[in-house]
Parts: C-alpha cells; structure tokens; sequence
C-alpha cells in the first residue's frame, strides 16, 4: 500500500496537470487559471518526490516499487533523482510560464503538451521494465513534437517538428526493434534487472546489432552526430520549451543508456562507439557555438556539446559522473535559457564597471602559475579526503575541472591582480572543489552500476581534448593554418542552412573588363 | 570605386528607414520612406494601414465611432458629398447614404503575412549577423576587410555551396561595386533599370537592411553596396532573376460587392419594398464617390476623430493665475508623465510642466571611472559634450573602483570559463547548483532576489558625486540651454523648489527595456540629463546671464534632479547631498506628495495592466525585477494626441496617459522660435513613436517585432524570431497587444496647440517635414489662438473651424 502511494505520488501528478489543462481548454477556462492549477499540482509532486527522496535515504528500505505482472515501476536512486529533477525543474519553468505566456493564445497547449511530457519522463525515469521504458520513451519523443508544435503557424516551428519528428522516428524505430526482439524471446515484460540475462541468450552478433539500435535513439534524443540536426530548430518554440527540454529530454539519452547498459555495456566496440559519437558532438558542436552570433543559438550548441560530454562520460562507463553533469548542466541551462534577455541589461551594467588596467607579464605569470597550483592542489586534497579509490576515467573527467578552475582563477587575477581576488578566488575555487569532490562521491556511491562493463579506455579522452584545444586555438584567428581555419569558421557559420538553390551547370566567371565601371 | 553605382545604391536606398540597435531603441516610423507622399499610397505587400471591418464595426456597436463621426471623416474625405436625395418617398441626406453604405459593404483589410524566407535570404541573413556579431566568441576571419571581401575569401572555401559557385566567387572582383556591376551585366539587368532592380532587392530581409543602413551612417563597418555586391553575385552564380517580393495585393476586393448591390442594400434598407430603379441609380451616383477601397481610411478617420472630439471637449480654457507655486515639478513629454502629474497636482499649489526628457541637455556621459559611455541625447542630434562625474568624497570613490575591479575579475573569469572550448563542461558542473538556486529565487521571490543582488553588487549609482557640466560646456552654453529651455517650456515664475523629473523603466529580462526608457535620452534613463540640467540651472553665472536676457531666477529657488521609475512610479531624488539645508524640508514634502501620487497611479495603471490588479500595487512595483514578465509596464501603449500649449488648458483632465504634454506660452516666446523647435524636435519624434506603435500594433509579424517569447538576442544588436532570419523591427506584440486583442489603439497622432494660428502656419510651411505630415495625412493639427478662441483645423488650404461632434460616449 505504501509502494502504491508512493508511486503515484510522485509518477502521476504531471498527468493529473495535464488532464486538468486539457479540460480546462475544452470548457474554456483562462489559460492563467489552467497553467495555474497545473503548476501547483506539479509543484505538489516535487515536494512529493522529495519527502520520498528524503525517507528513502533515511530509511533502509526496499525501493519502492508497484507491478503490473512483469511490469513495473520502482523508485531506485536514479529513478527518484530523475524524478526530482524533472518535476522540480518542470514545475519552476511552468510557474515561469504562468506570467511569461500570459495571455498567449497557446498557454493551455503549452501547459498540457508540457505536462504531456513531463508525465512520459517521469514515467521513463521510474520504469522498471523494457516495455514500459519504451512506452514512455517513445511518448516523451512524441510529446516534445507536441511542444515544438506550440507555434505551429510560425515556418520555423514547422521546421522545427519536421526535422525532430523525423529523427525521433528513425532513431526510434531502430529502437522498437532490439526491444520488440527482446520482448518476444522472453515471452513478456522484461524487469530491467534481468536484461542482460536475457540479452546473453541470444546470438552474440544479435547482441551486437541489438546494443548499436538502443544507442541510436539516446543518440539521436540527446542531439549527437550523425542526428544532430533537430535541437537548433526548436528555438521558435516559446523560451520555457527551450528549458524545459533540459528536464531529462535532451538528456534522456544517458539514461536509456544506464538502464539499458546490461545490453550495451558488455560491447566495448559499442561503448567505443557511444564514446567517439560524444566526443565528436563535443567538438564540432563547440566549434558552431563560437561562431553563433544569437544568444540562443550559442545556448543550443552548447547544450549539444555538453550533452557530447555526457554521453562521452557513459561511453567511459562513468554513469555516475553522466548523470551528475546531467543534473547540474539541466540546472545550469535552463537558468540561462529563461534568463535569455538579459543581454541588453547586463550590457547596460558592464559599461558602468570601471575600465581594465593592462598588467606586467610578471603579474600575469604570477597569476597563472598560481591559479594551477591552486587548483591542482585543492582539487587533489578533496579528492584524496572524499574518494581515495581512483580510476582512470574519473581523474581524466577531473582534468576538465581543474583546468577550467585555473581558467577561472587565472583570469580573475589577470583583470584585477589585487590581494582581494586573489584571497576570494582561491578560497572560492577551494570551497567548490571540496564541494565538488564530495557531491560528486555521492553521486558515486548511490549510482555505480552493478552490471559488468566493457567502457572505452580512458585515454580516448586525449582525442576530444585535442579537438576542442585545436579549435580553441583556431578561434583566436592565426596567422597560420589559415585555410583549415577559413574552412572551419565557414562550415560552422553554414551548418545551419539549408541546401542552396538548383546547382548551376558551369561556374559563370567574371569578365575582368567589368571589373571597374558600370554596366552599360 | 564606380560613383555612379554608388549612387545608383543610394537612391534606391533613400526610402529604407535606419533602423536603431535595440539597447539603444530609438521609436522610428517604418514607412517615413512614404512620409512625402499621401498616407494611404503607404500600403504594399504585408503591411496593413487600417484595422479590421469587423473591429470597426465593433468600435461602432459600443459607441466609439458615433454617426457624427463618420459624417465628419467623410466630409473631410469627400468633400462633393452634400445635398439631399429621396428614396422612396424618405428624404435623406447624401452624407447619412454614404454612412449607411460604409456600415453594410463588405471589405477585407490586407493580408499582413510574413513574406517566405528563400534560401538566398538565410544565407545572406546568416553572414550579415556573422559579421556583425557583436560580442564574437571566434571573431569573423578577415572582418577587417570589410563584408564583402571577407565573405568572398571565406565563401570559397565554404562546403554548402556547390562547387561551380565557389569558383565563381573566387573570380569575383575585390571591390564589392566592381562585383555588384559585374553581376547586374550578368544578369542582364539594363542600365535604366539598375536602381528600380536594386530597390525590389532591398525589399528583401528589411530588418538587416534598416540596420545596415544605420551602421553605416553611423559606425561605417559595413554598407548597403557591400551588402548588394554579396547578394547579387550569388544571384548571378545561381542564375536566380531578380525577383519583386511576392505578397497578394494590397486591398483584395474580389469580395467587395458591386456599386449597384451596394446601392441597392443601401436604397432598400432607406425606402424598404417601394424602392425604384431610379432611387437605386441616385443612391449609386452618391456611391460612387466613396469606393469601397476607400472605406477603410473613412473608418480610421472617423475612429481618430471621435477620440479628437473627446479630447478638444475635455480641453479647458482657465487662464493663468500669477501666484507663485511652492513646487514645481518638471517632468518629459512622454504620455507617461501625464499619470504621475495630474496625481501630483492634487496639491493645489504644485505647477507642473512638460519638456522634452533630456531637458534640452545633450551629453555623452561617463560615470565615475567607467569603461563605457552612453549618447544620452535625441536621436536628431549627434553628441558633442561628454559629461561624466565627479565624486564628493575621493576614498570612498577609490573604494567603489576597487568593487568594481572585484565584480569585473569575477564577470570575466565565469565569462572566459563559459566561452572556451575546454571549460564549460565543468563550469556547468559546478555552478550548475547555484544557477538553479538563482532561477528558483528569481521565480518564485523576483523582489527579495532584487534586494540581495542589490546588497551584493551596489550600483554604481549611489556614489555621491557631482556631473561636470563646466568641463562639459562652456558659459555661454550653458545659459543658451538654459534660456532655450524656459522659454520652451514657459516657466513664467519660478517655485522655491523647482524639480526635474528624467524617467528610466526598470525592468529584468527584457530585450526591449530600451523602449520603456526616455527617447528624448536615446532610449536610456534621463538621469544624468536632468542632474545637468539642474546644475546649470543652479549655477549662479549661469543665473547672471538669464538675469541680462530678461529671465530672472529668484534666489531662494533650488532646481533638483530626479528620476522617475516608469514600472514602480516612484520618483527618486537625485544628488540628494546638493540639496541646500534651507530646501531639505520641501524635498521632504515632495517626496510626500510623490508617494501618494505613486500609490495612486501604480493603482490606476493596475487597472489596464495584463494580469495585474488594483488591489496588489505592490505587486505591479515588484515587476521591476521578474525575469518571467513580458508585460513591465505598458511603455507608451495607448499614445494618441499632443498637446503643445499651457497646463492650464489639462489641469484637472484625465488624459489616460495617452497624451505627450509640451508646456508653451505664447508670452514667453514672441517670434515663435521655441514653438519652431517644439513642432520640429519634441512633435516629430512623438510622431515617430505614435507610428511607431501604430505598425507595430497593425502589423505585428512584418513591422512589429512579433511575440517576445520567441525572441533570440544577438547581442545587442537586435532579435531574430527564432533560430534564423531577418532581424525584427519595431515593437514586440507585447507593447501592444494581449493575446489576439489590442491594448494600443492604433490613431495618428492628433496635435493640438495654443498658439497664435499665424505663426503656427509660418512654421509649417517653413519646415517641410511638417508639410508632408501635416499635407498627407500622417498627422492631424488643431489649434487655437488663445484660450477662448475656437479650435480650428489644419488644412493644406488653410485653417477651418475644427468639426467637434457633440453626440457619443
């Protein structure tokens, strides 16, 4: 009886908000009092989720969970941070959208398709089973189609659901197959426990088929090569879809792939795949973003590069760093995208800050040296206090953050070298070290898997470093390598367009008697 | 460099109106290309000049367009139509056929549509924001060459195009001219035909072509010849003819019915079943002098004019009385201020005035030790005196630079982290946690996350300082400005305190602040302004010189500074440590009276608000600081007239905010110099925010920046509609409409002046920007002499006594 309330507590307060918007658009009602309502019973299933969240840490008790046969949900810790965040950051964005819609005409759309979706992912994120993973995998996809379609009149948005809805079906439909296969040999639902019994039992070149199809729907949810072509055509839905898809949508691509990793995991060709399809995204996407001159545009290509470096992580076997990078990016991007007018302001305020002094390159040397040490030092004491047990792949995942600590810190102290930075930001940067380290640990210890994995070796990690160093340097516009770095600026300023005109048979060259003058 | 070509581009250019950087929002009328001719030739493909049939007849229905309205705009229209007719034995007038006939004929108005993007325009929109971009993460190689050579040495290289198009732009000329004429020879364009050609092209992605075109002016990175030169060898490499935009006509009268169906509708419902065939034919001579094509603008006008009646009755005439107020409050022009004044003047002895926002202070001003400057000055004038600040109290002053040092490493480090290739991905790992601590407190409490921002990062602006208008001006300046402005705004006797009120909008997440803030400031806070000006105003040489041109300024009076905040109505006294210890109690009872005021007004602003209500004005006031408000404030929503006279003629009158107040006197002004530089200054940019919101209001998706919630920023520049496309013009729907409803009537702006009708016509026929508004029916002028003369009506023959109907709401 507990397992059943807890449940529905936390799994079915989208659905109600969305039925009730529904009903709510049918009779008529204001679309303020619908996103209303709706947002309350959203926000009433978080408080929900973290109640439970909180008495299953305290409690020693089973996950858990209601079947339906061999169907079922259950609430582990990654289905109950799933779903915390994902009616956590649904219900903020919707109580957002209360005043950022007012009086749109498609509020109670947006209201129902969001609840739509946030439902299917909550449901997603607490599935126990196969069938009912996909179930509610295929409905988010469907689901964000639906939200895309908030202003359909407008050519973009059609665009938009065009070209999500046909990478959705694609990856989708190489998805059904594995799990329909799966389904069939097992005579039933599946629980997500027994899969990789169930996988072993077929023939090893099935296995291998089945684990490349699952990996192409999270590829192609989270925006990865070679389906990467959807996200930037969602900008002309209303800004709360844009943050909204950061509530475990676009995300929702490392989680199938540590629910499913009983049947991918054990492929390390697989898991190599999933690694080079992330650190690929990684680089290309963060070169698009640097030439986007639209403060959208960089946040989407962002979020595609970021989602590179999360699926990267799950090709590492890193699951728990995934789904942390998961949790803290959604926060990180969703606060960006609502707040993405606040250029004009924040421009207005940036003018009245005093202006730069140029330093003495033995205080620039100062500052870089001992923004490193800095860094290196308090990430190295946190990480021995916390988690003194070391893989590969996690001191590589920690590389990142030391460099972007002395990145941080490096340029802190070369725009103002004074007693005052210095002391605030190495005692920040130790502070969010600590922090880190120690968030990150429990993160580890509630999530590792407990299946056996075959992850891509750590040093692959090499090749995405060197890509996104080789762009970096190529951004500041060398004098060498000028043409790679023309090629490189021109095809990330046109990877958005579309196919130009009919070619034309022969090129048309220019007289050079026109050269000058006008045409007679 | 070929001049004639140049030229060529400059001609067909001349009609596309400059359109202003959106954190710099200057209002602007986007078809002042057709200001020179009549208002009604302005219509073309996707651009709407009238409402719907059915919104006027809804407007009829509830009395704001009354029979007498309509009679008088066709009067005005239609000047044969008079005398009397039977039909059917019922004698009527020709004018009551004609108001009949407009009541049952059908018309649509013209489809505003947003005209398809073609391939060509993403592409030329995608380089043009690449090479414009104005905070680049990776600057576009090559920038320095200017746009069109940049793109010929990139466009090379670029994989999208095929590759017979590739070759053909490594063979283009260096000069974008020398490119652009060889394309037009191969596309066969004739010589004649060069600049017809050129102008169907700019039609194309107009928002990016406006904004050229103002950078060139402007900043002179990029030009339209640059522009066409990209455009026109694509076309010529693609073989694409050049094409006029496509858009259906402008008036579809395939519905409209035929002159006869209308004369009899109209013979019928006069004579019923005894109608003849004569009585339909005599209906259908009076027809036919008011086609249905013409009955949109018939509506319009009646529509403009029943709200000039409204207005001309609700004019007083009270003159003057000479006692001398204990306070006077200066504040701008905008239709906002009228709110706060009318609350203000319930304390009988306050006198009130209204001046252009910038109170006739042009600077370019710098705070103390900032980086960057603002033109706080109309867009008509170019800035020559910078002003900045100088602080009180020098340590606390170097403290405040420290801070800002502080703030700025702090900005630049999570700037650079974000920005790198390398780094966000941690970044967004470890302060992903605060941002959602961020987002969660600016959600759900916008004002307690004001406050802690405010005490984290203290404004710049509370530094006690003093602005440097010696250094700024000269003496002679300063007492020119200073004249100019009393005799403008006719302060005939100044008040012991006299109070200059700029105003600046408060708002967060709002990519259209700007358009809240004063014009007359370029779209920023009039607070530096009005602390000049009330410097100059109380710098005893300046007081010394006024005093030798006749305009004496009493000792004991003191002239403050102030700020009004348009979102939370609260007016805040600036440079507060200036204020003379003798005038501390009457800044005290002016922030008294200004609170009540306030309170009242937030509470009636409340009432028309979207979503906000007259019982929660604190709630109003906390708009200021929510990030998820599209609606701060209504800006200048609802503008409809001018009214350039004494504030005796609206003391007492709820205007509704609607109306731009000019304080003038006659007395003050003998040769009519001031009234000249008012009609020409101050009332042409309330004309270009009247049309501006007329537009915008009318076409949301071709001159109007459509709905907010789509918008994506690039930089500071301007917004796109989603992730491509033409950069958007004018104001969102937000300024001006809720849901498929609109808050802003859209009215040409009705100006009426008191002031003697001679020397208003000198001036107009002087000035011919006046001339082509006033000719053509972009504007309409009503003036009086004097307080108790009539009011009569500007015409391009003369004055006529103004028709004010007496019957309606």
């Amino acid at each position: 009886m507990y397992d059943w309330l807890v449940v529905s507590g936390v799994t079915l307060t989208p659905w109600i908000a969305g039925f009730c918007s529904a009903i709510a658009g049918r009779v008529g009602m204001s679309g303020d009092r619908a996103a209303r309502v709706a947002a309350s019973v959203v926000g009433a299933g978080f408080v929900v989720t973290v109640a439970v969240a909180i008495a299953a840490t305290a409690g020693a008790r089973q996950p858990a969970r209601v079947e339906f046969g061999s169907t079922y949900l259950h609430l582990d810790a990654l289905a109950l941070l799933m779903s915390m965040l994902v009616l956590g950051l649904s219900a903020l964005i919707q109580i957002f959208a209360i005043r950022y819609l007012r009086g749109d005409l498609r509020q109670v759309w947006f209201v129902s398709a969001a609840n739509l979706l946030t439902g299917f992912t909550v449901s997603m994120a607490c599935a126990g089973s196969v069938a009912l993973f996909a179930v509610a995998w295929i409905g988010a996809g469907a689901a964000l189609v639906l939200l895309l379609a908030t202003y359909r009149p407008l050519t973009q948005a059609r665009e938009g659901i065009r070209r999500t809805g046909s990478r959705f079906v694609i990856a989708d439909t190489a998805f059904l197959v594995p799990v329909v296969i799966l389904l069939v040999v097992a005579g039933g639902d599946i629980p997500l426990d027994q899969l990789g019994a169930v996988t072993e039992a077929l023939p090893a070149p099935l296995q291998l088929a089945g684990a490349v199809l699952l990996v192409a729907a999270a590829l192609a949810r989270s925006s990865q090569i070679p389906f990467q072509g959807w996200l930037p055509f969602t900008l002309a839905a209303p800004t709360p879809v844009s943050a909204l898809m950061h509530a475990g949508v676009v995300n929702a691509g490392a989680i199938l792939l540590i629910r499913f990793a009983p049947a991918i995991a054990p492929h390390q060709s697989v898991m190599i795949g999933v690694f080079l399809a992330g650190a690929v995204t990684l680089v290309y996407a963060s070169a698009v973003r640097l030439v986007r001159p639209d403060v959208k545009g960089r946040l989407v290509f962002s979020t595609m590069a970021q989602m590179g470096f999360m699926i990267m992580a799950c090709g590492l076997g890193a699951f728990a760093a995934a789904i942390f990078h998961l949790v803290a990016h959604s926060l990180f991007k969703s606060t960006l995208f609502l707040g993405a007018g606040m250029g004009v302001r924040q421009h207005a305020v940036d003018r009245d800050l005093p202006a730069r002094r140029p330093h003495s390159p033995l205080a620039l040397a100062v500052a870089v040296s001992l923004s490193v040490l800095v860094s290196l030092a308090a990430l190295a004491a946190a990480k021995w206090m916390f988690s003194p047990t070391v893989s590969t792949a996690s001191v590589g995942l920690l590389v990142f953050v030391a460099l972007t600590a002395a990145v941080a810190l490096g340029t802190a102290l070369s725009t103002d070298f004074s007693s005052r930075t210095l002391l605030t930001g190495a005692a920040s940067i130790v502070m969010l070290a600590f922090g880190y380290v120690a968030l990150l640990q429990v993160f580890t210890v509630a999530l590792e898997p407990a299946t056996p994995l075959d992850a891509a070796p750590a040093w692959l990690l090499a090749v995405p470093a060197a890509g996104l160093i080789a762009v970096q340097l190529l951004s500041r516009n060398p004098r060498q390598l000028a043409h790679l770095r023309d090629a490189v600026y021109t095809r990330s300023v046109t990877t958005a367009l579309p196919r130009p005109p009919v070619r034309p048979r022969t090129p048309v060259r220019p007289r050079p008697s026109v050269t000058t003058g006008v045409p007679s | 460099m070929s001049l004639i070509l140049r030229a060529q581009v400059a001609a067909a250019a001349h009609d596309i109106v400059p359109s202003w950087p959106v954190a710099s929002f200057i209002a602007v009328n986007p078809l002042a290309g057709h200001e020179p001719r009549p208002f009604e030739t302005a219509a073309g493909p996707g651009v709407a000049l009238t409402r719907s049939r059915d919104a006027y007849l809804a407007a009829a229905d509830r009395g704001r367009i009354v029979d007498a309205d309509l009679e008088a705009a066709l009067a005005e229209r239609v000047p044969d139509l008079s005398g009397q007719l039977t039909i059917g034995g019922t004698n009527v007038t020709a004018v009551s056929v004609a108001v009949l006939d407009m009541k049952s004929a059908q018309w649509k108005p013209a489809p505003a549509a947003e005209p398809p993007a073609s391939w060509l325009d993403e592409y030329l929109a995608t380089w043009v924001s690449s090479y414009l971009n104005p905070d680049p993460l990776w600057a576009m190689p090559h920038q320095q060459l200017g746009f069109f050579h940049a793109w010929r040495t990139l466009a090379r290289r670029d994989p999208s195009l095929p590759r017979s198009v590739r070759r053909t732009v490594a063979g283009l000329p260096l000069e974008p001219d020398a490119a652009l004429a060889w394309a037009l020879v191969r596309l066969g364009v004739a010589a004649e035909a060069v600049t017809e050609t050129l102008r169907a092209e700019l039609q194309h992605l107009p928002g990016w072509v406006g904004h050229i075109k103002w950078r060139a002016e402007k900043i002179g990175d990029i030009d339209l010849t640059s522009y066409l030169g990209v455009r026109f060898t694509l076309m010529a490499a693609f073989g694409l003819t050049p094409l006029p935009p496509s858009g259906g006509p402008t008036r579809a009268d395939e519905a409209a019915p035929t002159l006869w169906d209308r004369g009899e509708h109209v013979a019928r419902s006069i004579g019923g079943s005894r109608v003849g065939r004569e009585d339909i034919a005599s209906v259908t001579r009076v027809l036919a002098t008011h086609p249905v094509a013409d009955h949109p603008l018939t509506w319009q006008k009646a529509y403009e004019l029943h709200y000039r009646s409204t207005l001309v009755q609700a004019v007083t005439g009270t003159q003057r009385t000479d006692s001398r107020a204990h306070l006077q409050l200066v504040m701008c022009i905008d239709p906002r201020s009228e709110g706060m004044r009318r609350h203000v003047e319930i304390v009988p002895d306050v006198e009130t005035f209204g001046f252009a926002g910038f109170f006739g202070v042009p600077v370019r001003f710098t705070r103390y030790g900032a980086r960057g400057t603002v033109n706080s000055l109309p867009a008509l004038l170019t800035a020559r005196h910078h002003l900045t600040e100088h602080p009180t109290d020098s340590a606390r002053a170097q403290a405040q630079v420290a801070r800002g040092r502080a703030r700025d490493a702090l900005r630049r480090s999570t700037h650079r982290a974000d920005s790198g290739t390398t780094t966000p991905f941690a970044l967004a790992e470890v302060s992903g946690w605060l941002y959602g601590a961020i987002s969660i407190l600016r959600t759900l409490a916008p004002t307690l996350q004001a406050r802690l921002h405010r005490s984290l990062t203290p404004s710049a602006a509370i530094l006690e300082s003093t602005v440097t208008i010696v250094d700024a001006f000269t003496l002679e300046e300063r007492a020119a400005m200073a004249e100019t402005a009393v005799r403008m705004m006719g302060i005939v006797r100044f008040a012991p305190l006299v109070v200059l009120a700029g105003h600046g909008s408060e708002s967060m997440n709002n990519l259209y602040q700007s358009a809240l803030d004063c014009g007359a400031c370029g779209g920023n806070p009039g607070a530096a302004n009005a602390r000049a000006s009330a410097a100059i105003f109380n710098d005893p040489d300046v007081r010394a010189v006024l005093e030798t041109r006749g305009i004496r300024i009493p000792s004991d009076s003191v002239f403050l500074a102030a700020e009004h905040n348009t979102v939370t109505d609260a007016i805040t006294l600036l440079d507060r440590h200036l204020i003379p210890p003798s005038h501390v109690d009457a800044a005290g009872t002016f922030e008294r009276i200004q609170r009540t005021a306030a309170e009242l007004l937030v509470r009636e602003r409340a009432r028309d608000l979207p979503g906000a209500s007259p019982r929660s004005p604190a709630r109003v006031r906390a708009r200021a600081h929510d990030w998820a408000e599209v609606y701060p404030e209504l800006g200048l929503a609802g503008n409809a007239a001018m009214i350039i006279g004494p504030r005796q003629m609206t003391r007492g009158v709820d205007l509704d905010r609607r109306v731009f107040l000019h304080s003038y006197q006659t007395e003050l002004d003998p040769g009519g110099a001031a009234l000249e530089t008012i009609m020409t200054a101050p009332l042409v940019v309330a004309q270009w925010i009247n049309h501006q919101y007329y537009f915008s209001a009318l076409n949301p998706a071709t001159l109007g920046a459509g709905t907010k919630t789509i918008h994506n920023a690039i930089g500071t520049i301007g917004v796109l509609a989603g992730h491509t496309g033409d950069l958007r013009r004018g104001l969102p729907w937000q300024s001006v409409g809720l849901g498929d409803r609109l808050f802003h009537e859209p009215m040409r702006l009705t100006v009426l002046i008191q002031a003697p009708l001679d020397t208003i016509g000198r001036i107009v026929s002087r000035n011919q920007v006046l001339r082509n508004l006033l000719d053509n029916d972009w504007i309409t002028l009503t003036a009086r002499n004097d307080h108790a003369a009539a009011w009569h009506q500007y015409t391009p023959y003369g004055w006529t006594v103004a028709p004010i109907a007496l019957e309606g709401s």
